[in-house]
């Protein structure tokens, strides 16, 4: 079902709303926020000057850093008034970041999040069980007053107690999950203690998972593991939360909300912008948000957009489910890296597990690409034959899906050097 | 399974001093080596080993983190005389000998041989029926 007109306006109302509203978030921090009016300054730009979204590059980045510079409230555009709730960033690297909503932004938040629970295919019949943890994270309220705006019965379950989670969901008839992919999963393997056919104890027919990066083959198991339909959704608390963009029924890509968030992607070199298909860095500049507007948002994750048709009838744009972190890329004789890409190479590979390290160095003036891969514990082979095959694999699948020409290693199980229980998974000797 | 013989490999990384880190814990462990045959390829290698308490040497090897795997392996005779060897492979005809390596006791000398596993029964009795002597260790 698709909860708003807005979702399926034609491109050139889409491009004149977001227009209007650019201009209209550009005046608002230009005349309010010092911050944003310094930085204005130093780049001779002025409000005025948006007149087209591609006028939307003239604009300075934010970035995470900005927000916690500017602690806890510094770049807040409305008095404390008018604020009505705070959220917050674990703040593990330092000092967390501050978000803000007034009652505005509350509604804006309601409506992408009530877009998403119907994009899922839920109303107000449905039984939300939401397992998003209850807080200062986002994700529990988000998902909590998203279920409320389109009617349905939500259970705030918060995370842990699985066990107990597991009964309310039985009991109550949930027709929803909501959380983590990883809980779900969780969830689907001590409900499996039950038997094999523990599933007709439950009702659920979607999922709406997120807030943590998935590659594509848990995404397979968490629907697999319920019987249901996996849906994406994606956010981050900088912006509004979940609720940014999240996947229909027909395409694992995610619709981007773009009545209310404008999404460029960008080198993230370079700054420059990279064209539709391009996978690059997704910087997002909100629309219609008060109390805390950010203008071009550095996401740090890897994207790509196209803004082809979908089946389902939506004109929003579609974004790739996050490939990788900016911050995590290398540049191999040109081409980009993620280590995600690569992992996810690895994990499609049998006889060796998911640790493995990126070595990158010098050969000449040329880069070359060493991939240590740790053989895993059981399926250790006794034919030279098969190991070099599995080698030869992953570099084929390597060249053929990232179109980078690396060697891979096969090495010893724990071999590769670990830092807080987890393996290192890139050495840079270029540098 | 009957007439078949368990044989230890190793994965090795190819780097110095890893194959004494081997040996030297299955010393410790007091198991001992029947035969030793490394094959190496490059940047590892695997170490095949018939050895005393199998299991022991397994269990000892993996708790030191090091990847290994039980294979079942025939152990053949070789008599002392011309075409012995040529006629073990005519009896095994079409199968697929995947690799083989001789070793020597004391008083004889025989040959590991390992084929693929689905054969593996159809090898033994083949060879058994064709009065190939079958070792049960060596």
């Amino acid at each position: 079902m698709i909860w708003s007109k807005a979702e399926i306006a034609p491109r050139e109302e889409i491009e004149a709303t977001q227009v209007a509203r650019l201009q209209e978030t550009a005046r608002r921090v230009y005349a309010i926020n010092p911050f944003y009016k310094k930085k204005f300054d130093e780049l001779g730009i002025l409000p005025e000057d948006i007149k087209s979204i591609e006028d939307v590059r003239k604009l300075p980045f934010t970035r995470k850093q900005d927000l916690r510079d500017h602690y806890p409230f510094g770049l807040f555009c409305v008095p404390m008034s008018e604020v009505v709730r705070i959220h917050s960033s674990s703040g593990t690297t330092g000092k967390p970041t501050v978000v803000g909503y007034n009652k505005h932004d509350m509604d804006v938040w309601g409506e992408v999040m009530a877009r998403v629970y119907a994009m899922s295919g839920a109303d107000s019949n449905d039984i939300v069980h939401n397992g998003y943890g209850y807080g200062l994270f986002t994700g529990g309220l988000g998902f909590h007053y998203g279920a409320e705006h389109v009617g349905a019965t939500v259970v705030p379950a918060s995370g842990g107690f699985t066990d107990r989670q597991l009964m309310l969901m039985r009991d109550f008839g949930a027709t929803i999950l909501a959380c983590t992919p990883s809980f779900a999963l969780h969830l689907a393997e001590v409900a499996a203690k039950a038997g094999s056919d523990f599933r007709k104890d439950y009702k659920l027919k979607a999922g709406i998972f997120g807030a943590e990066p998935t590659s594509k083959g848990l995404k397979e198991e968490v629907a697999k593991a319920w019987g249901i339909k996996y849906h994406e959704v994606y956010g981050l608390s900088e912006i509004i939360g979940p609720g940014v963009s999240c996947s229909c029924e027909y395409s694992d890509r995610l619709h981007i909300f773009e009545d209310h968030f404008l999404a460029e992607i960008i080198d993230p070199k370079t700054g420059e912008p990279l064209p539709d298909g391009e996978r690059g860095e997704l910087v997002i500049t909100t629309l219609t948000k008060q109390a805390l507007p950010i203008i071009r948002y550095r996401t740090g994750d890897i994207t790509s957009i196209t803004k082809e048709p979908c089946k389902c009838g939506r004109t929003h744009a579609r974004m790739e489910s996050i490939v990788g972190r900016a911050d995590d890329m290398l540049i191999v004789n040109g081409v980009n890296v993620y280590p995600s890409q690569v992992e996810h190479v690895i994990a499609n590979s049998e006889g060796v597990t998911l640790n493995y390290q990126i070595v990158a160095d010098k050969k000449g003036h040329l880069d070359k690409l060493e991939i240590l891969v740790e053989v895993s514990d059981d399926i250790m082979m006794d034919s030279v034959g098969d190991l070099e095959k599995i080698k030869k694999d992953i570099q084929a699948d390597l060249l053929n899906n990232l179109y980078i020409n690396a060697s891979v290693k096969l090495v010893e199980p724990g071999s590769i050097e670990r830092s807080m229980g987890k393996a290192v998974r890139v050495v840079d000797k270029r540098r | 399974m009957k007439g078949a013989v368990e044989q230890l490999s190793v994965f090795l990384e190819n780097r110095r001093g890893r194959l004494h880190e081997v040996t030297k814990i299955l010393a410790n462990a007091k198991v001992s080596i029947h035969s030793i045959e490394l094959v190496e390829a490059g940047d590892f290698g695997i170490l095949r080993l018939l050895t005393g308490d199998i299991t022991l040497a397994k269990n000892i090897l993996e708790t030191n983190g090091i990847s290994t795997k039980i294979t079942p392996v025939i152990i053949i005779e070789i008599e002392d005389n011309i075409g012995c060897i040529d006629r073990v492979i005519e009896v095994l005809g079409e199968m697929d000998i995947q690799y083989i390596y001789t070793v020597n006791s004391q008083n004889i000398g025989a040959f590991v041989i390992k084929v693929d596993e689905e054969n593996m029964e159809e090898a033994i009795k083949t060879l058994k029926d064709n009065k190939v002597k079958l070792l049960d260790e060596i």
